[in-house]
């Protein structure tokens, strides 16, 4: 909701009137919110009254945008959503210097359950973009109509959603190393010469890269070869490379096709 | 989303701030809450919020860095203001936002927050309690110290 300048404050307010509120037989209001408790009197009305008249306050021209494109992560702004992604998946190998880092489970349920909530919530509304961070890298379109709907981050993990219709579905990406053994069994495999971890009826994928883990939710098994396209970078060879993951991971993991 | 209620905020930011440069920074911080903590949002009321966020927000800033000095007045719960000053004619003869953003400022943060919230932002008593996380009789009471506190500063 957006509200046109000097129309959101208090409009049911004019003057000294406050629509709406009953009358008391001495002349003083009585407030309709049952919150008040107590009556409130007549000059209490008139400070709210003069108060309700105070207009909006426009920030100044492009503040706003500049606002969202402050983005001080906690971990370095080296890279950032799925230019994090490409670099993770693609030059993972490169990466392998990961020494020292810590292994991390990756929050796989509360992942699945943020997309959800996303989704349910429509905070990211399919069809024209509503980047929160419009300097971020990483395209905006993936392959078979994915758009980008928003990118969020949360206890060190970011999020870029993705909308086609009313599919969505949620890239993940945090540093470190993956747990294994904090994964729940049975869903081990290989994506593409990487130690990888699914849940086909969860739709979840884990893919462990060297310097970061990915987590993907909500894809069939032909997006997942198309996001990963996708996400190449303008490097020829990078693209080659994506291209034998993409097959990889499509034979591996057998998804069952997008609903 | 938070685009399109960038207005809101900075407008409710300014309110509590009383300067353009200090409500960028509150901005600034709201965001940066905003992004962390999208994933809690539920469906509702959601300039609540984000009302609560900056409220909060404003709040810890001031409780750290407490430079903005409130101008001491007299908190005598019963004082009655000898005649019924004309509050209209009296602001008409002045800069009515500026003056009012003025006697704003010289509210302490805590009463300045539930008066903007309920007399600039109309929100409701119960709404304002759970966004500060505060008893519904404290909300009514700074509500109305607020108020009588500028009705005092506004006495001719």
């Amino acid at each position: 909701m957006e509200f046109a300048s000097g129309e959101h404050h208090a409009p049911h307010r004019a003057a000294l009137e406050i629509d709406g509120l009953p009358r008391r037989a001495g002349g003083g209001p009585v407030t309709t919110d049952p919150g008040a408790g107590l009556d409130e009197e007549p000059w209490e009305a008139e400070i709210g009254a003069l108060l309700g008249r105070l207009p909006s306050v426009d920030p100044p021209e492009g503040f706003i945008d500049a606002a969202l494109r402050h983005r001080p992560l906690h971990s370095g702004r080296i890279l950032s959503g799925l230019a994090a992604l490409t670099v993770a998946t693609v030059a993972g190998a490169v990466l392998t210097g990961a020494a020292g880092r810590t292994d991390v489970a990756p929050p796989v349920d509360e992942l699945a359950a943020r997309h959800a909530t996303i989704v349910r919530a429509g905070v990211f509304p399919g069809g024209p973009l509503d980047r929160l961070d419009p300097a971020a890298e990483g395209p905006v379109e993936l392959p078979r109509g994915f758009r980008l709907a928003g990118d969020v981050e949360a206890e060190d993990i970011r999020q870029a959603v993705y909308a086609r219709g009313d599919e969505s579905v949620s890239v993940f990406v945090q540093e470190g190393r993956i747990s294994w053994d904090a994964l729940p069994a049975g869903g081990s495999t290989e994506i593409g010469g990487r130690r990888a971890w699914v849940d086909p009826a969860r739709r979840l994928t884990v893919i462990e890269t060297g310097e970061r883990i990915v987590t993907i939710v909500g894809l069939g098994s032909d997006d997942v070869a198309d996001v990963l396209a996708g996400v190449r970078g303008e490097e020829p060879s990078t693209l080659d490379r994506i291209h034998d993951l993409a097959e990889a991971i499509v034979i591996q993991l057998g998804y069952a096709p997008a609903e | 989303m938070a685009r399109s209620h960038g207005r809101f905020l900075y407008s409710l930011a300014y309110r509590l701030c009383g300067n353009h440069q200090d409500a960028q920074d509150l901005v600034q911080e709201v965001l940066l809450r905003v992004r962390r903590g999208l994933h809690t949002y539920r469906p509702g009321n959601l300039e609540g919020w984000l009302s609560r966020i900056t409220t909060n927000t404003f709040l810890d800033r001031v409780r750290t860095q407490k430079r903005r000095p409130t101008i001491p007045l007299p908190d005598e719960p019963d004082r009655v203001l000898a005649g019924s000053p004309d509050l209209h004619a009296e602001m008409a003869a002045r800069d009515l936002p500026d003056h009012l953003q003025e006697l704003l400022l010289g509210l302490p943060p805590d009463y300045r927050v539930v008066v903007v919230l309920k007399d600039v932002l109309s929100f409701s008593y119960e709404e304002i309690a759970e966004m500060i996380d505060v008893p519904i009789g404290t909300v009514r009471s700074r509500i109305h110290r607020g108020r009588r506190r500028l009705r005092e500063a506004l006495a001719p």
